[in-house]
């Protein structure tokens, strides 16, 4: 802490410049697009960053995008891939975790070497054949093509097992001896006890699915199933090129429910994003 | 006591680690392990649209060798991945030092407001930052034109296409690596400051000999991390610099496998050209790790 306090009212003032300057750096974007999103196209063309609150605010963008993009669909779409996503890889990779963690049995190593080793592959390797597995399993346009691939992921495992290690042996006992089931015990006393890294692997599968674009890219082709991503450059960025209201709109809305989940789940979310870390 | 009992009902239930592992275990069999042999397997073949698949044994990798696009997109990726560590880092952890201090008022919001970025996917970036970057109407010209600094064309110079990528490549992970930095910072026991200050260590060797070695392994990792990601960088070329260009300007090894296996339809080559970037990844990773080690010393 002590290396850099700033000293003296020099010094905090300096330092209270910086961060303001590196504030608007980092806010000026966000800011930029909500305004410009509820300006009218005549006054987007001024040149430069405009007017922080639009001359004569308008819907008008935002309209268009859900009457005339049905971009609600879009978010319907990237809403139930990302959750999806999100619920079945936290899923398999808990139980894997725990099989892990907490029971000895042969294979084991073996498990645990086999995804030690494929986690260090680099995601590029498997574009190619993964496209051809998808055609072949007739999982084109399907939202499974996007789900399934991303669920068995030896990241999530080994976190999990990492986490599920430091519950105490004797709470399962416990359970045993009440004559719960196996299945009961992972569900009702590891599950809970393990929350925090329930939730960081959630946000953090949550938020690469809703953001991915190759991927579905590669295995999404009819324009109604389209993701945000894809419905932003595809159909709103393309189609409507000279029209930055939509353009900012349509961002705006595919970026807003993120924030908001950010803002209420801060320490998740900190914790989710910076789960590569756990690897140390 | 608890370890026999766990034993005898680890024998009631003898199959009970296969079931917890059974639907991972099959996923990723499905869309790991055959994706990974497979990949091997259309290495060695040719597919030019959808009629011709062919056995061409080594021929995509020595073709590989001598395809001067490629090469010029690891050339490119690599620029952006260097600029990025170069850029990122410092600023990263200058920006974990401002905000580390505990009686720094407002603290809190700083860390929220660096971090926003990070949730913006790189398509919407992407898309909207195409309007600040313009020479004429955009917002970023206006700004640097008051301080005196000429116009740049960001998105249509060859010369400058892979800077503005980096620039924004500095907007969306600063208060990634920030994170990252405040955790490593947090690790360094107070006490160690004090012995230094007690020894007569002005600020700059305090920094050196305390700070710079307590952070060093978040370093280390984040150096490896953000290269490895930095050779995945598809969507802010694809998207901002429209499809890598202008013509091949910001074309990176992303754009070309892409364009390669999924335009042109060969997903052969393309599968050659994964196992040649792992390979080259690898190589990268190992050098990273003896200098960190070196370094560290």
């Amino acid at each position: 802490m002590a290396s850099a306090e700033p000293r003296g009212p020099i010094g905090r003032l300096a330092t209270y410049a910086v961060l303001a300057l590196v504030t608007v750096f980092a806010l000026g974007p966000f800011v930029w697009m909500l305004s410009g999103s509820f300006k009218t196209q005549a006054e987007l063309m001024q040149p430069g960053f405009g007017r922080l609150v639009p001359q004569r605010p308008t819907l008008a963008n935002y309209r268009f995008l859900f009457e005339n993009v049905s971009f609600g669909g879009y978010l319907v779409n990237t809403v139930f891939v990302a959750s999806a996503a999100a619920l079945v890889t936290t899923l398999v990779s808990a139980m894997g975790g725990f099989a892990l963690a907490k029971y000895r049995f042969r294979g084991k190593r073996l498990v645990t070497l086999l995804v030690l080793g494929t986690m260090l592959l680099p995601p590029v390797v498997l574009l190619a054949p993964l496209f051809r597995l998808v055609q072949a399993l007739h999982l084109i346009d399907s939202f499974w093509g996007l789900i399934l691939p991303g669920a068995a992921s030896g990241f999530g495992v080994l976190i999990m097992r990492q986490y599920i290690m430091s519950v105490p042996g004797d709470l399962l006992d416990a359970g045993r001896i009440d004559g719960l089931s196996e299945l009961r015990i992972f569900w009702s006393v590891v599950l809970p006890l393990i929350r925090p890294i329930v939730s960081a692997l959630l946000i953090f599968t949550f938020l690469g699915a809703w953001n991915a674009y190759l991927w579905p890219m590669i295995v999404l082709r009819d324009e109604r199933n389209y993701l945000l991503t894809l419905a932003v450059t595809n159909v709103v960025a393309s189609i409507h090129q000279q029209e930055y209201g939509v353009i900012l709109g349509g961002t705006l809305i595919s970026i807003a429910p993120i924030i908001v989940l950010f803002l209420a789940l801060q320490r998740e979310f900190i914790t989710g994003l910076t789960l590569g870390a756990v690897k140390q | 006591m608890a370890r026999t009992a766990a034993r005898r009902a680890q024998l009631l239930v003898p199959g009970a680690p296969w079931l917890f592992l059974a639907p991972f275990l099959l996923l990723f069999a499905t869309f790991t392990v055959y994706p990974l042999l497979h990949s091997v397997y259309l290495s060695l073949r040719q597919m030019i649209g959808a009629g011709v698949d062919v056995y061409v044994g080594a021929g995509n990798f020595s073709e590989l060798l001598r395809d001067r696009v490629f090469w010029q997109s690891v050339l490119r990726t690599a620029y952006f991945a260097a600029g990025s560590l170069l850029v990122q880092l410092p600023v990263a952890l200058g920006l974990a030092l401002l905000v580390h201090g505990k009686r720094l008022p407002g603290r809190a919001f700083f860390r929220t407001a660096f971090f926003l970025p990070v949730l913006v996917g790189p398509v919407f970036i992407g898309v909207a930052f195409k309007r600040i970057y313009g020479v004429q109407e955009g917002a970023l010209n206006q700004v640097l034109g008051w301080v005196g600094i000429p116009a740049l064309d960001w998105l249509r110079d060859p010369d400058v296409v892979l800077n503005t990528l980096i620039l924004t490549g500095l907007w969306m992970y600063a208060g990634f690596h920030m994170v990252y930095f405040l955790a490593g910072l947090q690790g360094i026991p107070v006490e160690l400051y004090e012995a230094a200050t007690v020894d007569g260590a002005g600020p700059w060797a305090r920094f050196r000999h305390v700070t710079l070695p307590g952070i060093w392994p978040v370093a280390a990792f984040l150096l490896t991390a953000s290269t490895i990601g930095s050779f995945g960088l598809f969507d802010l070329p694809w998207v901002l610099t429209e499809r890598g260009g202008p013509g091949r300007a910001s074309t990176t090894v992303m754009v070309y496998l892409y364009e390669k296996g999924f335009l042109a339809g060969d997903l052969g080559y393309a599968a050659a050209m994964g196992w040649v970037i792992t390979l080259l990844l690898l190589v990268i990773a190992l050098v990273q790790l003896r200098l960190s080690r070196a370094w560290a010393e």
